[in-house]
Formats: structure tokens, C-alpha cells, sequence
């Protein structure tokens, strides 16, 4: 199934046939944002795709005619042209490129919105390149997720060739106006030029044809046409199309049309001035479609088991819980535990002197029960449940926090084929408050803070992954202790042991949520002081002036927070809206 | 037939079968560009191609070794692989990034060569985005020619994977001098685990606990078959990447190798960037790639 967002994004999954994905135009990022880890709390794989056309052809396009149509002198729009393929173009004071560029933080949005899924559809090569500029210039960069090509399937009008020379500016998904480039390029043209368009106001000095897609005349200039000057500046399917019946094409570089078809002539789609030889180029080879791409597989796939693991014999995993006095929440939990998908798995619950649980515990059969004689703190609970233990491999899943049903597997896969003996996933921090209805409502998120893994030198100032992010082998404690107890940052503290000695696996891929809510310990916890007592006394390092110094603006930072706000803002957040919102379009 | 100029081309050509193309290192492309003339007088149809690296990621490999000699601390040469991604860190009163490009004479000879080809033969689409600025940037700019993207054959060993006890990783450069690998290495200066580095010999990089290994010792299978990740160097071929990939390894590639297109899961990395290093792997140990369709 497809949840698209936005008009473009729906138009677009209709050539994608029968997919797990989540698609959005730019426009709509937020409310894929929502649906995509609506998605991943199933455990379910799919594909994420964002529809965001090359920033500097959508400049161009998009101004285009208001730059021609103040020019009334051919060689003065030339002129422009030149200046606007360099970007040196003045716009209201300043030049076209540093005006076109996208806004970092929505380049950032878009990779952690792209990262919420295992595989991000691409359109082409083309595309990826411009997602890769946006991944490395991400604090912190991240890593694409894997990568598929797909080619949506294009729908032309019904025609008939006899080709007779001429030439089809195709853009039926365009206004009019924003063809104002092409079309200088081809004003010298003498034959017959058509423009395809979605309609609207004329460009300024164009003496073409103009008809929408399913006018007649389009379709007969399409059979009298030799060449089609494609402008889509991200989508190849329609020039894909007509390279198939053997049009010469003209299509954009940023569109990748020339990796699904030889012979078509890759064209700066800003650069009028080069557009009439490259139509003539065009004419004289008609493109040839390379092989056809093979589709996509329904749903990403995970990765195998390793050959080398037996199925009959996975180590048993044991999820260790403190709990006081949260039954609802410790149900819930042991929920989310009983939908793992790794088979072998015990839940260690400890109660820390709280109501009685037993009754709940024993709802879940993989699930025991050890009881604290009195309230002794989460640290001390956790300690207890990770010594009486059971599995090869531990986790902590406190009662409040989530984890989604492949999050065992996948961290275990890991660590089979790593021989690594620390997993960890990203983890999407979810911003709560309470309705007037007393059900939560999410109102932020954030897949950026504890999507990270962690470099020995940086774990030395501060972590930003949580316990329940990670698997260990029990040989790991066995080696470095456990948490220390009585700190507010024990959990960060234990990151500086473990990255003495062990490399970790990183499945980046959200498993894991927090949840941040005003009566959470994260927004009650004095930190600061915290880490001082840590880096002065349990951790000193007198060696790296730049650690110290790093330590020291660490604490600043921490301490110019207001109080009782997220410690981590949300990324992205929302407002609840008056009425329920609606729903994705299902394509 | 292959006609190729230059060492790096005559080696490459070796792995690309019997097709009509003229493959040529970038500093004796004047040769190239000669033959080129001499096959278009005989109405000769063949391809071109340039095998120059990215020129920034190849500026990196080449001069961070000697960088770092300079830097002692490890803080301090982090600080700088950050000024050196961004192109800002200062090298003789220039900035990193005014080094880099190529000169302006060099690119025209360049696109002289391969607008005489009737194709251009390129190693990844990336590689063709890189070809494609050359023209852009010509004076009166020109058109490029068709691409054809080909896959030379990969010359990597063939190992069976057993399950590792600790976490292996390779940094596969059988094609650079193992001075030329600092970044990789400083990048992965706090790697806890068994780490590997291939590469074609001479003096080693300071600072590292790598085992250094040349193509051919019997050490390279054994290191390879324990390895989780296969972290490959070259910037521009992605052959040997998809080899590996195509292996179930997890894989690191640098972003401008275009490895991403032949396999899937391969993890790209900006190949300058030594810090990011340390993530990209830690993601491609858990990540195998695998071929795409």
C-alpha cells in the first residue's frame, strides 16, 4: 500500500503499482513524517520517497517568465540566461544561488523522514546525488538508507507517428509560465514547436503551439514531432516513454533520463542558450531504452540470517525491566515484547517495591517476576534484573519506553554477523502531552538525537544512546560492571566503558522510541551536577584540553535549558488540530 | 580493441573486455586525444574515457598523511579532518578548497578528448555528473556526448565468511600506496576490533594499529573471510565495491565511486570525511550489501 502526501506524491504513485511505501512532495513532509512511524510501529519493512526537484531548475523554472518577460530585447534575455546558468543573476539584491538554495534544517527533516524506512526509493542516480549532499551536510551526517531505483510506469496521449521535424516541449504537469526557459531556447526555431502544458498564462516571446495533454492537438503534434524536449527536472518516466518509440529526447540532467536510455541528449535545464543544438543532436540519434529496469521488490527486504547461525539454537535474549507502580505501562510493554519477532526471548521484570504486578506478569509467559523487598531506584532494579538474568544477550526496556517487534532480530542479526558484542538501533524520541481527553497525544519527534552511534572520544562527554537502543552480551558487564548507581547519568556514563574496549554495530534504522512528557524523569533530573561528579571524579581526563574543554561547554549548554522542557527539542512538531486530520490518500 | 595512455588506464582496460574505447590517464590525455583523431580519420565509432579521481577526495588521500605528521595529537587532527571536509583548513595560505580543482586548461583538454569519442564511457553516473561540470564550465559551452556506464571486471578474493568472534573490518586499497590511507585509518584511529588495511605497500601511515597487508599474502583471505565490513578506497572505480557487495559483505564506498549503483545496502561515504568514517562502518557491519537486480 501507498500513503502519498501531497498532489504530486499521489500523481506519482499511481505509476508505482503495488508497493509498501510512504511518498511525499516537500510541501507535505510533516504529515509523512507522522505516517511513516505510524508505519514503523508495525515492524513492518517499507520504502520511503521524498518528490523534491533539483533546487536550482525549480529556481529557473519557477522565475523564468517573470526574468524573460522583463526583457524585451532577445540578446538581453541571452544575457540573463547566462547569468542565471552561473547563478550570478541578481534577484531582489542578491545573486540566484544563494537564493535558491533549500533551507538546511528541511534538507535535514528530509534525511531523518527518509531514514524512517528501511530503502528510499529514488527516480534516478541523479536524485541520489542530491540526497547525498544533503546526508553528509546533516549534523551529525548520516547515512542514506539503502537505495532502490525505480522507474513509475507514464501514460501518453493515443497518436500516431509521421514524424515531420517537429518539436514537443513536454510538460503536461507544468503551468505554462514555467516553460519560459525552453522556449527562449527554441525562439529562433522555424518549425513547428508545440508546448504541452497544464495550461494558464502564455510565456512572453514564444511563438509555439499550446494545447494540454489530452487536447487532440497535442496529439498530433506528438505524431508530427521528431524530438520531445522533456522538462521534468526529477521525474525520467515520460521521457523513458517516448524514448521507447524511438523520439530523439532532450531531457534534463537532474531527471537521469539518460540512465534508462542511450541516446538521450542530458541538458542543463536552465542553459536556453545550449538548448538548440542540443535538439539538433537530439534529432540526428533517436534514443534507445537500455534494458528495462527491473521493479523494486514489493517491501524492502531484510537481511538474511548469516549461514553460519543455526535457527534451532538462537541465544535466548533476556529484557530486563524496572517497574513501580505503572501497571498500565508495564502491560503495555510486555505487549510490545510478546510482538518480537526473534523467537527466544525472556522479560526479567523487577518490581522496585511497587503495587503488586504479579498478576500482570504472568499474562505473559515469557515473562518472570523478581520483587524488591522496598523502593531502592530504577538503578538498583535494573542492576538486580541484569544479574538474575538468564540470556546470552541483555537488554533494558524500561516500563514507560517502546521498542517495535523487529528490534530484537535486527540487533541480534547484527551482532551474529558483526561478531560485534553491542547493538544498537536509532532511536525516535515522541513528544507527549495529555488532551483533555486524558489520552496522549504526540505532538513532536525526533529522529535525529539518539539516531547516532558512538565514537570512543565523543562518549567521553556525552551519550545519545539508550539503554534500550541496545543489545549486550552479558561478557560485556562481566568485563566493565554494570551501571553505577546513584547517578542521574549512569546511562551515559556506562558508554565511557564500553567504548574502551567494544565496537558497536549500528542498525540504523529506528527500533526503539522514547517518550518525552512533562512528568518524565528526563525533565526532572538535576544533570548537570550529575556530570560534573563524572568527569571530575569517575572519568577525569587532564590530557585532552579539547575533551575538557568540550566537557565544559557540555554542562553550560545543559544548564542554559529552561526547566521542565524536552532536553531534546523535537524536530519536527505539530498542533492538535480541532478535528481529527485527515488521512493519507490510500493510491 | 582498447587503446589505452598511462599506467592507471592500461590497468583498467585490462578489465573491460573487448570493446572499442580509448581509456587514458588524465596527463598524457594529448595522446589519447591523437588517437581519438587517427580512429575518427579511419570512420572508426569508440568510446572515451578519462580515469581521473574526484579531485577533491584524491587531494585528500594524497596530502593527509603528510598533514597529519605535522599534528601529533589526535584531538588536533580531528579538529582538522572537520577543516579539511569543509576545504577550509589552510594549506600554505590557501584554503583546501582553492587547491583542489582542476586547472581550467587541463578540463578543456579534457572535453576536446571526449567530444572526439562518439561515447562516453564512464564508471558510474557519478562519474558522469563530474564529466558533465567539465563541459558546463567550458566557454560556449558544449554538449556531451551519449554515456554509456560500464562495470570493469573486479579483481578481489574469494573468501568464505565464518562467524567472527570480535568485529573485522578491511580497508581494501590494493591500488594505493598504504601512505595514501591515512584518512581511513585516522577515521578509524578508536576502531576496537581486528582492523585490516590493503594496500600496495610502502612506508605506513603514523599513528595506526592496522595490519598492513599487500594483495597476494595468504593473510588477506583469512582477514577477509573474519571482516564484517570491506571499506573500499577507490574514489572513482566501483568494481571491486560491488564485488564485495555481491559477497555479503557490508560495504563502505566513497560516495564519488558510485558503488551505490550497482549494489544494494552499500554504505556511501563522503571519502574525505575520516570522522564520519567511524559511523559508516559501524552501520556496514550490520548491513550486508547484496547485488541489485
Amino acid at each position: 500500500m501507498i500513503d502519498a502526501y501531497g498532489s504530486e506524491a499521489e500523481r506519482y504513485a499511481r505509476g508505482l503499482g503495488d508497493i509498501e511505501l510512504v511518498i511525499s512532495d516537500i510541501t507535505h513532509l510533516g504529515d509523512a513524517f507522522f505516517g511513516a512511524v505510524r508505519r514503523l510501529e508495525t515492524g513492518v519493512p517499507f520504502y520511503s520517497m521524498l518528490l523534491l526537484d533539483d533546487a536550482r531548475v525549480d529556481f529557473g523554472y519557477r522565475f523564468g517568465e517573470q526574468i524573460m518577460g522583463q526583457l524585451p530585447r532577445a540578446e538581453m534575455r541571452g544575457l540573463a540566461i547566462e547569468q542565471l546558468v552561473q547563478g550570478s543573476l541578481p534577484v531582489n539584491g542578491a545573486r540566484a544561488d544563494e537564493v535558491w538554495q533549500i533551507d538546511r534544517s528541511l534538507e535535514g527533516m528530509a534525511i531523518e523522514f527518509l531514514a524512517l524506512a528501511d530503502t528510499t526509493l529514488v527516480r534516478s542516480y541523479a536524485e541520489v546525488a542530491r540526497l547525498q549532499r544533503w546526508s553528509v551536510s546533516a549534523f551529525p551526517p548520516r547515512p542514506l538508507p539503502q537505495i532502490e531505483r525505480v522507474l513509475a510506469s507514464a501514460t501518453l496521449p493515443a497518436f500516431e507517428r509521421a514524424p515531420a521535424g517537429g518539436i514537443v516541449v513536454w510538460a503536461p504537469h507544468r503551468a505554462a509560465l514555467e516553460c519560459a526557459i525552453a522556449l527562449h531556447g527554441l525562439a529562433g526555431f522555424l518549425g513547428e514547436l508545440t508546448c504541452v502544458s497544464a495550461g494558464g498564462p502564455l510565456p512572453s516571446h514564444s511563438a509555439a503551439n499550446f494545447f494540454s495533454a489530452d487536447d487532440a492537438g497535442a496529439a498530433g503534434a506528438l505524431g508530427r514531432a521528431s524530438t520531445i524536449v522533456c522538462v521534468d527536472p526529477g521525474d525520467p518516466s515520460e521521457a523513458v516513454a517516448f524514448a521507447r518509440l524511438g523520439f530523439g529526447i532532450v531531457a534534463p540532467i537532474t531527471s537521469g533520463a539518460h540512465e534508462f536510455a542511450e541516446n538521450v541528449i542530458a541538458w542543463d535545464a536552465l542553459d536556453a542558450l545550449l538548448l538548440p543544438a542540443a535538439v539538433t543532436a537530439a534529432n540526428a540519434r533517436p534514443a534507445i531504452v537500455r534494458a528495462e529496469p527491473t521493479p523494486p521488490p514489493r517491501r524492502p527486504q531484510a537481511p538474511p540470517r548469516p549461514d553460519f547461525i543455526d535457527e534451532k539454537t538462537l541465544p535466548l535474549v533476556s529484557i530486563v525491566t524496572p517497574t513501580y507502580n505503572r501497571r498500565d505501562d508495564l502491560r503495555k510493554m510486555l505487549s510490545c515484547l510478546a510482538a518480537q519477532t526473534y523467537p527466544n526471548i525472556e522479560a526479567v521484570i523487577v518490581n522496585d517495591g511497587g503495587v503488586a504486578v504479579n498478576d500482570i506478569v504472568a499474562e505473559f509467559p515469557f515473562a518472570r517476576l523478581i520483587e524488591q523487598p522496598a523502593n531502592a531506584g530504577a538503578l538498583r532494579a535494573v542492576e538486580r534484573g541484569r544479574t538474575e538474568a538468564r540470556g546470552e544477550y541483555i537488554g533494558l526496556l524500561p516500563d514507560d519506553d517502546w521498542i517495535y517487534p523487529d528490534h530484537v532480530d535486527r540487533m541480534m542479526n547484527a551482532m551474529f554477523r558483526s561478531g560485534a558484542l553491542i547493538a544498537h538501533g536509532a532511536g525516535l524520541l515522541r513528544y507527549l502531552e495529555r488532551g483533555v481527553d486524558g489520552e496522549w497525544w504526540t505532538y513532536g519527534l525526533n529522529n535525529r538525537t539518539f539516531s547516532q552511534t558512538m565514537v570512543p572520544s565523543d562518549a567521553l562527554v556525552s551519550a545519545t544512546i539508550g539503554g534500550h537502543q541496545m543489545l549486550v552480551h552479558r561478557s560485556v558487564y562481566d568485563t566493565v560492571g554494570g551501571y553505577i548507581l546513584d547517578s542521574d547519568v549512569s546511562d551515559n556514563e556506562i558508554h565511557i566503558r564500553f567504548t574502551k574496549l567494544y565496537f558497536y554495530a549500528f542498525v540504523d534504522h529506528v527500533t526503539a522510541e522514547f517518550r518525552d512528557h512533562a512528568g518524565g524523569q528526563n525533565r526532572q533530573c538535576d544533570f548537570p551536577a550529575a556530570l560534573r561528579v563524572i568527569y571530575d571524579t569517575v572519568h577525569p581526563i587532564t590530557d585532552r584540553p579539547v575533551i575538557t574543554d568540550q566537557r565544559e561547554n557540555t554542562i553550560k549548554h545543559i544548564a542554559s535549558r529552561e526547566p521542565g522542557k524536552p532536553p531534546f527539542p523535537p524536530t519536527l512538531s505539530r498542533k492538535r488540530p480541532a478535528v481529527n486530520p485527515a488521512g493519507p490518500a490510500a493510491v | 580493441m582498447i587503446s589505452a595512455f598511462g599506467p592507471k588506464a592500461t590497468a583498467y582496460a585490462g578489465r573491460l573486455g573487448d570493446i572499442e574505447a580509448i581509456v587514458t590517464d588524465p596527463e598524457v590525455v594529448t595522446s589519447a586525444q591523437a588517437e581519438a583523431v587517427r580512429r575518427r580519420g579511419r570512420g572508426e565509432s569508440f568510446s572515451g574515457l578519462i580515469c581521473i579521481d574526484d579531485a577533491r577526495v584524491a587531494f585528500g588521500y594524497a596530502y593527509a598523511e603528510d598533514i597529519f605528521k605535522q599534528l601529533p595529537d589526535f584531538d588536533a587532527r580531528r579538529y582538522v579532518v572537520d577543516q579539511l571536509v569543509l576545504g577550509a583548513m589552510s594549506i600554505n595560505g590557501k584554503r583546501a578548497d582553492e587547491m583542489w580543482p582542476l586547472e581550467p586548461a587541463l578540463e578543456h583538454l579534457f572535453v576536446e578528448f571526449l567530444s572526439s569519442c562518439d561515447r562516453l564511457l564512464v564508471r558510474s553516473y557519478d562519474e558522469f555528473a563530474r564529466v558533465n561540470a567539465w563541459f558546463a564550465r567550458e566557454p560556449g559551452r558544449r554538449l556531451l556526448p551519449p554515456v554509456e556506464r560500464m562495470l570493469a571486471t573486479a579483481n578481489v578474493p574469494v573468501v568464505d565468511h565464518v562467524r567472527p568472534e570480535r568485529p573485522g573490518v578491511v580497508i581494501w586499497a590494493p591500488n594505493l600506496p598504504a601512505h595514501d590511507c591515512a584518512l581511513h585509518l585516522h577515521g578509524l584511529a578508536e576502531y576496537r576490533g581486528e582492523l585490516t588495511c590493503v594496500s600496495s605497500g610502502g612506508p605506513e601511515p603514523s599513528k595506526t594499529t592496522a595490519t598492513f597487508l599487500v594483495p597476494g599474502d595468504p593473510r588477506v583471505a583469512a582477514a577477509l573471510s573474519r571482516a564484517a565490513a570491506v571499506i573500499c578506497s577507490d574514489p572513482s572505480d566501483p568494481s571491486d565495491a560491488v564485488a564485495f557487495a555481491r559477497a555479503g559483505f557490508g560495504v563502505v564506498a566513497p560516495i564519488t565511486s558510485g558503488a551505490h549503483e550497482f549494489a544494494r545496502g552499500i554504505v556511501a561515504w563522503d571519502g574525505m570525511d575520516a570522522k564520519f568514517l567511524f559511523t559508516v562502518t559501524a552501520v556496514a557491519i550490520a548491513r550486508p550489501a547484496g547485488a541489485l537486480a
